[in-house]
């Protein structure tokens, strides 16, 4: 999994807990990696779920919650990061539609080895739309959170009706319904 | 370093981290950009390497195609080329078989003619004097008859010969003056006959000799003036002029030359038909043939003999208004007026019989023996009749074997007039035999046959041969050549 993730988690514990809990669960943690985190390395997913379990049981939130609201932050801080992303983006619903033939291939322009989710949106009104998850990881719940931010970024106002799929374990794959209500 | 100093370089080691990173992931897609360039350009010039591959197979194939239809017109040239050479090689053979026929049927036409121009001559000498002015005036007929169509059989043969590339040209000194004298003992009579002004005129400023070859030079002023004289009517006007002349006029280089011009108040020649009347069988139309007679071979052979002489033969003509032929000899003809030089040198070895006789010269014998040596009985018996007229004996045998054998009897043999073309055996084998006996060494020997080339006379003359006279030979001819040996 791409450092990003394990970048802006770590900062997000930082930022929303503390410097301290950071170090607390990376220490907890026993990484393979030593918590050395860089954007551009390439790390075991299972070193987030395991911090994130960790952060679950210092904080006493639900791990999903908690992967929920990761995605949230992480939204916000590809929007700051990557805001060419944004141009010429007026909806969620573009912007969604974009991730997978946009986002995801210009990320395997600097990361060949990158092994992104695999996203299909089906539009199924001007207001309505469809989103399939599928990934070789649990994260489900990031992505949900992702959404959410991504509503928040464009200031809608989104009901997102998620249903889980089997894939290869819980978490890997999911339908994401969603409304925009105006 | 308290926990605020600590947390301050700790943002600060982050921050520098974050930069690091971004720097990188800028690096990271300039290298993929240039990357993707890179492939993009090998890709094309992959596709130009392709598309030149292409190309060039293309050229190839082209070019073995350009090869291959060389190579096509490469062979069916060779082909055309073979086909032509083996045409060319017919042609050869063709032409050398009519040459050949031309010159066989020119000896079997002149062998008969032979007899015939003797006997009708010895006949209208009527030394017996008792034949009518009818008979005279019939074989006066039969005389001439037979000199023109002998002239015809001459001219057909030299066209041949002209023809075969076979003529050469033999040059020698020429008196004026006796050429002229030649012209006027042959012309004048004729033109007598017809009531025609005819004059020889020589420039005063030009010498006795000239260089050239007498037999063409004759030839052709003799076509020229019969010409002349055929197509003018009666009470016209004939003339020979000989004078100096600018030989090239048409250049800057000029140099002096000698002409001959040939002038008739005749019935002209229409300009249009200026060229054509010296091709071959061209008169000027096919009714001169039927008012004049005539082959159409006279100016051909004319133009062509003044040609092989490097001479220029040009004509100027009107209709009816008469016209001038000119042969102008080359500048080379001229020769500077010496008085040394030998009369005789005109006797040349090879061309004995090309001497006028002189006509009137009365020759009479001494009872001496001639052998005449002729298989065609018609000729033997012409020759005998003439021969015994003028006080010869005479003995004849039909081949050369016959003749040998005669001579192993008959030992008192003054002269052999002997024929060529013969069975059993032909004059050359019996020259030759003759020659290898110390007894005949000394006999005089003259050859007289039909076979007119200068090629026969010379191996007759190898094969020692006295004398060479080609028939038809004239009475006075035979006669003067006789009286020298004997």
């Amino acid at each position: 999994m791409k450092g990003v993730i394990f970048t802006e988690f770590m900062e997000m514990v930082e930022q929303k807990f503390s410097v301290d809990v950071a170090e607390e669960i990376i220490s907890a943690a026993n990484l393979e990696s030593n918590g050395e985190y860089t954007s551009l390395g390439t790390y075991s997913h299972e070193e987030v779920l395991n911090l994130v379990t960790l952060l679950s049981e210092k904080s006493g939130l639900e791990a999903g919650d908690l992967a929920l609201a990761f995605g949230e932050y992480l939204f916000g801080r590809f929007a700051t990061i990557h805001a060419d992303f944004f141009h010429g983006v007026s909806s969620g619903f573009d912007f969604i539609e974009k991730v997978e033939d946009y986002i995801h291939i210009e990320v395997q322009k600097l990361y060949p080895d990158a092994n992104p989710p695999k996203l299909t949106c089906t539009r199924e009104a001007d207001d309505k739309m469809a989103l399939h998850y599928r990934s070789h990881r649990p994260f489900a719940s990031v992505a949900e959170g992702l959404i959410k931010g991504c509503a928040a970024h464009f200031n809608e106002n989104l009901t997102i009706d998620r249903q889980d799929l089997p894939g290869v374990g819980p978490g890997t794959e999911a339908r994401f319904l969603m409304e925009r209500k105006s | 370093m308290d926990a605020e100093a600590w947390k301050k370089r700790y943002q600060r080691e982050k921050s520098a981290r974050k930069a690091a990173e971004r720097i990188a992931e800028e690096k990271t897609r300039e290298i993929f950009f240039r990357n993707q360039e890179l492939t993009k350009l090998a890709a094309s010039l992959e596709e130009a390497v392709k598309e030149r591959t292409r190309e060039l197979e293309k050229q190839n194939f082209s070019l073995e195609e350009h090869r291959d239809k060389l190579k096509n017109q490469q062979r069916m040239l060779q082909s055309t080329n073979q086909a032509l050479e083996e045409k060319a090689i017919e042609l050869e053979k063709i032409s050398r078989y009519k040459s050949e026929f031309l010159a066989n049927v020119s000896h079997e036409l002149r062998t008969p003619l032979n007899s015939t121009i003797i006997l009708a001559k010895l006949i209208l000498d009527n030394s017996e004097g008792n034949l009518s002015a009818d008979d005279l005036y019939s074989m006066s007929v039969i005389y001439n008859n037979s000199n023109e169509l002998l002239e015809i059989i001459e001219d057909i043969l030299d066209m041949s010969q002209v023809q075969a590339g076979e003529l050469s040209i033999h040059m020698e000194d020429v008196s004026i003056h006796e050429l002229c004298q030649g012209l006027e003992e042959q012309f004048r009579p004729l033109a007598d006959e017809k009531s025609l002004a005819f004059t020889i005129d020589v420039d005063t400023d030009l010498g006795e000799w000239i260089n050239t070859d007498r037999k063409r030079l004759k030839q052709i002023l003799k076509n020229l003036l019969s010409n002349a004289c055929k197509f003018t009517p009666e009470k016209g006007r004939v003339a020979l002029r000989i004078f100096r002349d600018v030989w090239n006029p048409d250049t800057d280089y000029t140099s002096e030359c000698l002409s001959f011009a040939v002038s008739d108040s005749g019935i002209g020649i229409p300009v249009d038909k200026q060229q054509t009347i010296f091709q071959m069988f061209k008169q000027v139309d096919g009714s001169t043939s039927r008012q004049y007679g005539g082959t159409g071979l006279g100016l051909a052979i004319c133009r062509k003999l003044s040609d092989l002489m490097d001479a220029r033969l040009t004509l100027v003509s009107e209709k009816d208004q008469g016209a001038t032929f000119t042969l102008s000899l080359p500048p080379g003809s001229l020769l500077p007026d010496a008085a040394d030089h030998n009369p005789s040198s005109m006797n040349n070895d090879f061309f004995l019989n090309t001497v006028e006789p002189d006509s009137d010269e009365v020759f009479e014998f001494n009872q001496q023996t001639v052998l005449v040596v002729d298989d065609d009985l018609r000729n033997s018996f012409a020759l005998s009749q003439l021969l015994q007229k003028h006080g010869l004996k005479v003995l004849l045998s039909e081949n050369g074997r016959q003749a040998l054998e005669l001579m192993e009897t008959e030992r008192h043999i003054d002269l052999v007039v002997l024929d060529l073309m013969m069975p059993t055996m032909d004059g050359f084998t019996m020259l030759e035999k003759l020659r290898s006996e110390v007894e005949y060494r000394m006999l005089p020997v003259v050859v007289v046959t039909a076979s007119a080339s200068a090629e026969d006379e010379k191996r007759c003359r190898l094969a020692g041969a006295d004398d060479y006279l080609s028939k038809p030979v004239e009475a006075p001819e035979l006669l003067s050549c006789l009286h020298r040996w004997l």
